[in-house]
C-alpha cells in the first residue's frame, strides 16, 4: 500500500481548453518524495475521508527533490467524475494523493529514447523528456495532437528543440511513425502513452518493423468500458462461503457486498491494489497491471475488473 | 551439487552445441561465424530468415569482435544478429553485442563446440581457457590455484566464474601454490 500524502492546491492553469494543470504542494512547503520519471500518483477525487474514485495521473514536473507535484487532467464529461472534480478545484483546496508509483520507467541502459505521445498522454512523456535532457540522453519526441492548442506544447519545445515533431493529421502521423520507427539506431527504446487505439497503432507499427517487446514500453491511463461479463460463483476458501457474482457486477463489488474488506484504490484495473490469490479455477484477466507471465500463471487476479473464465472461481479469502 | 541449468546464468547452448532459428520478425540480419563449422550453422540460420541477411566468415574471435562493433554502429532497430562458433568465441561476442545495446531477443547464439571454457579466476582475475565443464577443476594460468568452474557465466565478460576448489581446507597441499596466503599469514596480515 502506498503512503498517502495530504497536499494543497498551490495553483491551477486552464490555458489549454479542456485540460487543467494543477500544482500540488505540501502544506508546510517542504520537499516531496522524488520519483522515477514516468511515475503517477493516485488522486482521491473527492473530499478527504470520503470514499471517492481514485484516478491515476502522471507527474509532469521535475522528479528530483520536487517542491511540487504537477498533474494535467483532461476533462471527461462522460467519465466517472474524477476529472470533473479536479476541474472544480480551487487554490488552497486539500487533495489526497498516494506517494508516486512507477510503472513506466526509462531504461537507463538505452542508447536512445524515442518518446511518442498522443493527446493528454503527453504527461508521462514530458517527465521522461525532462529526465533525458537533464542527464544528456539522446532523445526524440513525436507528439500527436488535435490542431490548435495542445497540452504542454511549449514545455516540449523548450526541452526538445529540434528533436520534437508535432503531428496533427492521422495520415501524416502514420507515415512519420513508420519512417522514424524504421530508422532508429539499435539500442533505442520506445515509450508511448495516449488513448488505447493510438498506443495500439504505435505498438503494432513497431512490432511490424521488427521491434522486440523488450524495447516497447506503454503507459495506459485508463481502461475502456468493459463488457458486463458472464455471471459466476466465487468460493471463499477460508470460510467455504459462496458469493454469486452476477453479470454487470464486479467481483470486488460482490465481495464487498458479502461483507469482505478487500484493499482497493482505482477500481478500474490500473493500480494493482485489489490483487487477490486464486486457489482454483481460471481467471479472465481484464486489467492493465499484471504481466503476461503473471496472467498465464493464473494464480492471482485483480478483482475490480477481472472475472472467471468458467462459472466458478475459488479465492484464498 | 549443481542446480538445474535453467535456474542459473548458464545458457543451454553453453553446455551443448546448438543451432537456433532466426526470429521471423527481423527486418535485417547478420551472421558472424568463427571457424569453418560455424559457417554451415550461419548459412542455415540465414536461409531461415525472411529479411535480407549478410554472412561474415572469420578465422578468429578478435576479427569477429571488430565486425560486431562495426555492425552495431550501423544497425537499426529490427536487426537480428547471430554469433556462431566455439563457446570460447561466442561468449565474448555475446558480451560485446549486449554492451552495444542488443537485447536477448535480438541475439541468437549458436555453439559448434562447448568442449573448452573461458574461466575467470575470482582470486587473481586471470582468464584461463581450458577443456573443462561446469563443476570441473582447472589450474589458473595466473596464480596456479585449482579453480572449480562455478555454474555462473558473466553476460558482461563472457567468461565462467572459477574459485579455489578447496578454499576451506586450510593449510593443505591442495592450495595451488598457496604462497600468497602463507606469506600474508606469517606477516600477521
Amino acid at each position: 500500500m502506498s503512503t498517502s500524502l495530504s497536499l494543497v492546491v498551490a495553483a491551477v492553469d486552464d490555458t489549454v481548453p479542456g485540460v487543467r494543470s494543477v500544482r500540488l504542494v505540501r502544506p508546510d512547503g517542504g520537499t516531496l518524495p522524488g520519483f522515477t520519471p514516468g511515475s503517477h500518483v493516485l488522486v482521491t477525487c473527492g473530499p478527504p475521508g470520503t470514499s471517492a474514485v481514485a484516478n491515476a495521473y502522471s507527474l509532469t514536473g521535475d522528479s528530483v527533490a520536487p517542491r511540487a507535484y504537477t498533474i494535467s487532467v483532461l476533462r471527461l464529461d462522460a467519465g466517472r467524475g474524477g476529472s470533473r472534480w479536479v476541474h472544480a478545484l480551487a487554490t488552497g483546496d486539500r487533495v489526497e494523493v498516494t506517494s508516486p508509483r512507477s510503472a513506466f520507467p526509462p531504461v537507463l541502459a538505452a542508447r536512445r529514447h524515442l518518446l511518442v505521445a498522443g493527446g493528454i498522454g503527453v504527461t508521462p512523456i514530458l517527465s521522461h523528456l525532462r529526465s533525458a535532457v537533464r542527464w544528456g540522453r539522446d532523445v526524440e519526441v513525436l507528439y500527436a495532437h488535435r490542431p490548435g492548442a495542445a497540452a504542454h506544447l511549449e514545455d516540449l519545445r523548450d526541452l526538445a528543440g529540434d528533436a520534437l515533431t508535432c503531428l496533427t493529421d492521422r495520415t501524416a502521423l502514420g507515415d512519420h511513425l513508420e519512417r522514424r520507427l524504421a530508422d532508429q539506431p539499435v539500442g533505442t527504446h520506445l515509450y508511448t502513452c495516449g488513448p488505447a487505439g493510438f498506443m495500439d497503432t504505435v505498438t503494432l507499427a513497431a512490432r511490424r518493423l521488427g521491434w522486440p517487446d523488450e524495447r516497447i514500453h506503454v503507459e495506459h491511463f485508463g481502461v475502456d468500458d468493459l463488457d458486463p461479463g458472464e455471471s459466476f460463483e466465487a468460493v471463499l476458501r477460508a470460510s467455504g462461503r459462496t458469493v454469486p457474482v452476477p453479470s454487470g457486477t464486479s467481483l470486488l463489488d460482490a465481495l464487498e457486498g458479502a461483507g469482505l474488506s478487500v484493499p482497493n484504490l482505482c477500481r478500474q484495473g490500473v493500480c494493482g491494489e485489489c490483487r487477490v490469490r486464486v486457489a482454483a479455477g481460471t481467471p479472465l484477466h481484464r486489467d492493465l497491471v499484471l504481466s503476461d507471465a503473471e496472467k498465464a500463471a493464473a494464480d492471482t487476479l485483480l478483482c475490480c475488473v477481472s472475472r472467471a473464465a468458467d462459472d466458478r472461481l475459488e479465492l484464498d479469502l | 551439487m549443481n542446480p538445474a541449468l535453467e535456474l542459473t546464468s548458464v545458457p543451454a547452448w553453453a553446455v551443448r552445441p546448438s543451432t537456433p532459428p532466426c526470429d521471423p520478425a527481423a527486418t535485417a540480419c547478420t551472421a558472424v561465424a568463427v571457424g569453418a563449422e560455424a559457417v554451415d550453422v550461419a548459412t542455415t540460420w540465414l536461409a531461415g530468415a525472411v529479411a535480407p541477411g549478410r554472412l561474415h566468415a572469420l578465422a578468429s574471435t578478435d576479427e569477429a569482435l571488430a565486425v560486431v562493433d562495426a555492425e552495431l554502429a550501423e544497425a537499426r532497430v529490427g536487426w537480428r544478429l547471430l554469433v556462431a562458433g566455439p563457446l570460447t568465441a561466442v561468449l565474448p561476442l555475446r558480451a560485446r553485442a549486449l554492451a552495444g545495446g542488443l537485447v536477448d531477443a535480438e541475439l541468437s547464439v549458436a555453439t559448434t563446440t562447448t568442449d573448452d571454457l573461458l574461466v575467470t579466476c575470482a582470486h587473481c582475475a586471470a582468464v584461463t581457457s581450458a577443456p573443462t565443464h561446469v563443476g570441473g577443476v582447472v589450474p589458473c594460468v595466473g596464480c596456479d590455484r585449482r579453480l572449480l568452474v562455478h555454474h555462473h557465466v558473466s553476460r558482461r565478460q563472457g567468461t565462467f566464474l572459477g574459485y579455489q576448489v578447496d578454499a576451506e581446507q586450510w593449510g593443505t597441499e591442495q592450495w595451488g601454490t598457496g604462497q600468497w596466503e602463507t606469506e600474508r599469514w606469517e606477516e600477521g596480515a
